[in-house]
C-alpha cells in the first residue's frame, strides 16, 4: 500500500491544526480553514467513514489535493520537514491568496 | 668460444611486488653469457623484459636465483596502475547501475500506488440539496468508488462527501455544499482569497438560499 493510505487520523489532524492553525472542532466532518492575511484561502476537510484510525485513499487524495500539495509535499508536511512557514510560502507563490 | 647456450627455464615462485604476490614464470634464453629473460606476471599477464647474465657453468639453481633477484627490477608499476583504474572506473560504474536501478524500483512503486489509487469514476447530477438550498441549475457531481468507500464531489467548488456506498456519499455531498454556501454568504468577499470567491459565485449560479433555518 503507498503513502496515501497510511497517514493516521490524529496525527494529520493535529498537523493541519498545529501548523497551519485550521480548526477541525465542531461535527461529524468539521470544515476547517487556511487563513492568510486574514482571509479564507483554503479548506479542508478530515473524515472517515469506517471508523478506523487512517484516512482512507480517497480522502487523502482530495485531502492532499484541497491543500494544493502532490504526495511528497502532503509527506512531508504530515512527517515534519515542511513546516508552517514552508507551507505559506508554498501557497503564496501558487498566487492563490 | 663462446657456447651458446639456449635454455628454457620455466619456474613459478611467488615474489612479492609492492606487497602483491605473483607468480613469476622465467623463460630465460642466450648465450653463456648475457641473456635475455621474460617474466609473466600472473594472473594479470604483465611482462617484463631485462638482461640476465648468465656465467659460464651456470646451472639452473643459479639462474634460478637471478631471475628471481632480477624480478624486483620488473617493473609493472604502468600496467598494474592502468588494471586498478579499469577496477575503479568499472566499480564506480556499477554503483552508479545500482543507484539507476533503485531510482527505477522507486519510481515503479510509486506509479503501483498511484493505480491502487485510482477510483472507478461516474457522473450524475444534483437536482436538489435540502429544505435550505434550491438548486437553480444541475449540479454535476462526480462519483469516485474506491474498494471500500465512495466520494461523491462537486469539483468545481472543490466539495466531497464520503460514504460506505453512493447514497450516503452524496448526502454528504449536499451536507457539505450546504455548509459551504452559508460559510461563504456570511464571509464578506475582502475576506475571502481567490477560491472561495471563485466557489462562492459558482454556488450563486447553481443554487439560492431558500430562507430556511441554516
Amino acid at each position: 500500500m503507498g503513502m496515501l493510505s497510511s497517514l493516521k487520523i490524529k496525527q494529520m489532524t493535529n498537523c493541519l491544526e498545529n501548523k497551519l492553525s485550521m480548526d477541525f472542532r465542531g461535527g461529524k466532518e468539521p470544515l476547517a480553514w487556511y487563513y492568510l492575511d486574514n482571509k479564507k484561502v483554503l479548506k479542508a476537510k478530515i473524515t472517515n467513514v469506517h471508523g478506523g484510525d487512517t484516512l482512507s485513499i480517497g480522502v487523502a487524495t482530495k485531502l492532499k489535493n484541497s491543500l494544493k500539495l502532490d504526495r511528497e509535499g502532503l509527506k512531508m508536511l504530515y512527517n515534519c520537514p515542511m513546516s508552517g512557514a514552508d507551507y505559506e510560502s508554498k501557497i503564496r507563490r501558487m498566487g492563490i491568496v | 668460444m663462446e657456447q651458446k647456450q639456449s635454455r628454457q627455464i620455466e619456474e613459478r615462485k611467488r615474489v612479492g611486488l609492492s606487497g602483491s604476490p605473483f607468480d613469476l614464470v622465467v623463460e630465460a634464453t642466450g648465450g653463456a653469457v648475457v641473456g635475455s629473460w621474460k617474466a609473466k606476471l600472473h594472473p594479470l599477464g604483465a611482462t617484463g623484459v631485462g638482461s640476465l647474465r648468465f656465467e659460464p657453468g651456470d646451472y639452473w639453481p643459479t639462474t634460478y636465483e637471478s631471475a628471481s633477484a632480477v624480478s624486483e627490477e620488473i617493473t609493472v608499476g604502468d600496467e598494474l596502475a592502468e588494471l586498478k583504474d579499469r577496477v575503479a572506473s568499472l566499480a564506480s560504474d556499477v554503483e552508479s547501475i545500482k543507484l539507476a536501478i533503485k531510482q527505477c524500483e522507486e519510481g515503479i512503486n510509486t506509479i503501483l500506488d498511484e493505480l491502487r489509487e485510482k477510483p472507478i469514476i461516474k457522473q450524475t447530477e444534483l437536482l436538489e440539496i435540502d429544505e435550505t438550498l434550491e438548486v437553480i441549475m444541475p449540479i454535476p457531481v462526480v462519483i469516485e468508488e474506491y474498494d471500500d468507500e465512495v466520494i461523491a464531489a462537486f469539483p468545481e467548488i472543490e466539495a466531497f462527501g464520503v460514504g460506505s456506498g453512493e447514497a450516503e456519499a452524496i448526502r454528504n455531498l449536499k451536507e457539505e455544499i450546504r455548509k459551504i454556501f452559508f460559510e461563504l454568504e456570511k464571509t464578506s468577499e475582502d475576506e475571502l482569497g481567490k477560491l472561495p470567491l471563485t466557489w462562492k459565485k459558482v454556488l450563486l449560479k447553481v443554487v439560492k438560499n431558500i430562507g430556511n433555518a441554516q
